[in-house]
């Protein structure tokens, strides 16, 4: 009785309490979890509008209806009439994915405009580069050159380097897979 | 009955001033430097640290009986980390841009000292209504020491307040030429030693309390006081 | 050259106490001399790099059943039952060492830097190899930071303050003086 105490109960108790713990944040992680992927949520749609002013885009999906994924792009967001793409990107900044922008792209492949989603980097520092002033320099480039010429941020050097390597796969992406994005 | 509520009033108050666990404790300095570089920052942190110490405490006082004392630690443990992981949960679908600014910090909660040490000081011993009380003073009088902070480094870091709310306040002249520094690392153990000064030079309490495991409440938890002199002394 | 890159980044450049301030209660606790600094720093980088080996595991299981959310409450608890099972077993069979160490070991079950130093690996999905470089690393800048410290700190303890600075206003400005050294380094990499 005595060892049942001392040795048996604690263990029990321990694992029925990590068992309850566990099978309760189960629940609530079915209760709170939205599956995103694949939707055109509103913060997609304001970012749309305000690259292009308006928000007719879909996004690019196969044939059985899973996102299409490219190197380091999220979700590539088209309107073929147009010939209008975006690319949703997540980047490291100072944080990791601190940096989740749209990066738009023009019928020419050049950038058409730059939105963030969420800017996830320090405060006052890193959120400097969530500028309109300084997004719209990124605004006409369509080579990596181009890009790299713009300049950085002063005392945001890694949110800088994050939003340039974000706006650089853009870019590549369009040149790379032009036909494959829009079907041709 | 008006001894009791004198005594629960008691718990809820001691914790926002006079026990003040950040400034007069000395407790969880790592998210006190870490994320106060935004007042709204310092209010979300300290409030799901709050949600956090309330839970846990009435959990663990109503399951006092029924944790053996040897597996207590482990026990704890879980307990707060289910209730972190709540909270992740919960700001993630609510505060997607807060979650990613505090980042590694939200996970973190789950070691800050506070909570395993008003576990095992308070929520262990006493009633459930009072362990509550006593993790909502606590935990507000964290949230009040990181607004506290947080606006220092703001307003002269960045030259705003309360940035990433309807409320935004511009500071005319320091918004176009912040003293970055504050907002750095650097800046942060420097605003937090002067505040703990002029909290000495207010409360004149003698001054050498040092940081060191006499007053940290998880050595008592974790390894029991003489390895923790031990440590200290050697 | 990924490897050194890891290693010259947590050491310098995001140096776990300075710049990512994880670790701060054991860092202005143990300080004080350089001897105990010593002992600290060598028990935090085995503890790291013992749980970078045993939460990567844990982590692909979690993987594998697609319940990576309760990542804290297994690192958690892992780690401090780990730590616990190793000061038994030193003290038991290595008492030497158990002197050398043991006394440190407790006082970092619940250490922020430890949990920290396993989440970032699991958000860096960074591959088993990779894990341990970021953990010894992190953990030999944290005694890095450790005996710089406490090197001021016996300064500190000579020269003249006004009263209200003793004690704690004091180290923690003195910390932000060295932090505001190892900023230097950011342009490394």
């Amino acid at each position: 009785m005595k060892f049942f105490k001392e040795k048996i109960m604690p263990s029990l108790v321990l694992c029925l309490i990590c068992s309850l713990v566990c099978l309760l944040l189960v629940g609530a992680y079915e209760l709170t979890y939205v599956d995103n992927t694949g939707v055109m949520t509103d913060e997609l749609k304001a970012g749309c509008k305000e690259v292009f002013g308006s928000d007719d885009f879909e996004i690019l999906k196969d044939a059985e209806g899973n996102v299409i994924e490219f190197d380091g792009v999220t979700a590539a967001i088209v309107n073929k009439e147009t010939k209008q793409c975006l690319f949703e990107i997540y980047e490291n900044g100072y944080s990791k994915d601190g940096i989740h922008v749209l990066v738009g792209m023009d019928e020419n492949g050049a950038v058409a405009g730059v939105t963030f989603i969420t800017c996830g980097e320090t405060p006052g520092l890193g959120t400097k580069v969530n500028d309109k002033d300084y997004l719209a320099k990124f605004i006409g480039a369509n080579n990596e050159a181009a890009v790299d010429s713009v300049d950085k941020v002063t005392g945001a050097s890694y949110s800088s380097k994050g939003i340039k390597a974000a706006i650089t796969t853009a870019v590549n992406t369009y040149s790379e897979n032009r036909e494959a994005i829009f079907g041709e | 009955m008006s001894d009791n509520t004198h005594g629960a009033m008691h718990e809820f108050v001691k914790g926002i001033i006079k026990e003040n666990p950040v400034l007069v404790g000395l407790l969880g300095m790592c998210p006190t430097l870490a994320i106060t570089t935004q007042a709204f920052n310092g209010i979300g942190m300290g409030l799901a640290t709050t949600f956090v110490l309330v839970c846990s405490n009435i959990v663990i006082s109503m399951l006092k009986k029924v944790i053996p004392s040897t597996v207590r630690l482990p026990c704890f443990i879980v307990i707060i980390a289910g209730f972190v992981t709540l909270i992740e949960f919960l700001m993630k679908g609510y505060l997607p841009e807060m979650y990613s600014e505090l980042g590694i910090f939200l996970s973190l909660i789950t070691v800050n000292c506070i909570i395993l040490g008003r576990a095992e000081a308070f929520a262990s011993k006493n009633t459930v209504i009072h362990s509550a009380l006593d993790g909502l003073g606590m935990g507000l009088g964290f949230t009040l020491a990181l607004f506290f902070m947080a606006s220092i480094r703001e307003i002269v870091g960045s030259g705003t307040w309360l940035a990433g709310t309807k409320f935004m306040i511009e500071i005319p002249w320091v918004h176009d030429n912040p003293t970055l520094i504050f907002i750095m690392p650097a800046g942060g153990f420097f605003v937090l030693g002067c505040l703990i000064a002029v909290i000495n030079k207010l409360a004149k309490r003698k001054p050498p309390k040092e940081i060191s495991c006499e007053n940290c409440p998880n050595a008592a938890a974790c390894a029991g006081k003489e390895s923790c002199e031990a440590a200290a002394a050697k | 050259m990924g490897y050194i890159l890891i290693l010259v980044g947590t050491v310098l450049v995001n140096n776990i106490v300075l710049s990512q301030f994880m670790g701060i209660c054991a860092f202005l606790g143990v300080s004080k001399q350089m001897k105990s600094s010593v002992g600290m720093g060598a028990a935090v980088i085995f503890v790291m790099v013992c749980a970078a080996v045993i939460t990567y595991p844990i982590y692909k299981l979690l993987e594998h059943f697609e319940i990576t959310y309760l990542k804290t409450v297994a690192f958690i608890l892992v780690i401090a039952m780990f730590v616990q099972m190793v000061e038994m077993i030193i003290k038991k069979l290595m008492p030497p060492l158990y002197k050398a160490l043991g006394i440190y070991l407790p006082l970092i079950t619940t250490n922020c830097a430890v949990l920290g130093v396993t989440i970032t690996n699991v958000d860096e999905s960074y591959n088993i190899a990779q894990s341990v470089v970021n953990a010894f690393g992190t953990g030999v800048g944290f005694t890095l930071a450790l005996l710089l410290f406490s090197g001021v700190r016996s300064r500190i303890n000579d020269s003249k303050l006004p009263e209200t600075f003793k004690g704690v206003p004091a180290t923690l400005i003195a910390a932000s003086i060295v932090s505001l050294s190892f900023m230097g380094f950011s342009g490394l990499i």
